[in-house]
């Protein structure tokens, strides 16, 4: 199912997200420039979701990419990113939990602050699973709930607000990529439990 | 753990003054209703104000993940017009106390944070 509400929520904000973003990109620069220098020469990547394009800056060159983004609006923002980008991407506006690309196409699929926002994580992280192929590495930069008192509290209240605005605050995604199959490597935290990397590899052998 | 100056200062600037602010719109409340009331209102509303008015610190900070320590303090602050009556008269002193409130929120965030990564708790 489109997730359609949410294209037209991102497309209002698209013109002015690269200057709501401004700090945090300029924050967790050298968090994600660290983990897209994981993108291999040679890979099948998938990088979800592109945005404006702002973390294209964080992408080794030379690499062949394939993005995605629910919104046309923020696509067409990050068209002159791609343009510029020493490599190739080609972007595609799709949702997440529909992808049309055929099973295990991906060596690699990397994340950017987007399961915070997929309206079904469960069926999202499904979707990235089918067309990794086995052994693949997920690389996802994210926001998450917390486990500790009182910041998982105070995420907790603010999500009511938040998820009308934009991102779910109190998600716990690392809990998701086990439950879709995936065997964690490591989780990385950035700002308490709340911002961080996770790897995981989509394992040799299926899931029963 | 965050060593970068911009943002250690603008952490503290973001809770401390949105803090303070909140405590100023809380004390614009009612004082005539019960303590335990006035605090319950004071807190949604302080908060709400200092998440209205998060945005130019997030654009400039970072984004709303990393305003937690804005959130704790403004819930504090906000309750300060119906703990401390007095503070209501005295403005200067209630926006002090609500940017106290915010440092403190954020030395907790920060040590929190230092914990957590150190230990790599929680996936």
């Amino acid at each position: 199912m489109a997730d359609s509400n949410g294209a037209k929520r991102w497309n209002s904000t698209a013109r002015f997200y690269d200057l709501l973003a401004h700090g945090a990109e300029k924050r967790w620069g050298p968090a994600k420039q660290a983990l897209f220098g994981r993108m291999g020469v040679d890979q099948k990547i998938l990088f979800a979701a592109l945005g404006t394009g702002l973390d294209i800056a964080f992408f080794p060159p030379g690499r062949t990419i394939q993005a995605i983004d629910i919104s046309p609006g923020m696509l067409a923002q990050a068209q002159s990113r791609i343009t510029a980008y020493p490599g190739a991407i080609t972007a595609h506006c799709l949702d997440i939990t529909a992808l049309p690309f055929p099973d295990a196409s991906f060596d690699q699929v990397f994340t950017s602050c987007t399961f915070c926002s997929v309206p079904d994580p469960h069926t999202g992280l499904a979707e990235l699973y089918r067309v990794m192929r086995p052994g693949a590495e997920l690389g996802m930069f994210e926001h998450t709930g917390s486990h500790y008192v009182p910041f998982n509290w105070l995420l907790d209240m603010c999500n009511p607000l938040c998820r009308h605005i934009g991102p779910e605050m109190n998600r716990d995604t690392v809990a998701n990529v086990r439950k879709a199959g995936f065997r964690i490597h490591s989780v990385e935290h950035h700002f308490l439990d709340v911002v961080k990397t996770i790897r995981a590899l989509r394992p040799e052998q299926d899931r029963g | 753990m965050e060593k970068r100056l911009y943002f250690l200062l603008g952490d503290q600037l973001a809770s401390a003054s949105l803090s303070a602010l909140a405590a100023w719109v809380a004390h614009l409340l009612p004082d005539h209703w019960p303590m335990a009331v006035e605090m319950g209102v004071g807190m949604v509303v302080g908060m709400l104000a200092a998440m209205v008015a998060m945005p130019p610190f997030m654009a400039l900070f970072g984004a709303m993940e990393v305003m937690v320590p804005v959130m704790l303090g403004s819930m504090a602050s906000s309750m300060l017009p119906s703990m401390a009556p007095h503070l209501r008269t005295d403005l200067v002193a209630l926006l002090w106390w609500g940017a106290v409130c915010g440092w403190l929120a954020w030395g907790l965030t920060w040590l929190a944070d230092r914990w957590i990564r150190q230990e790599g708790k929680h996936g």
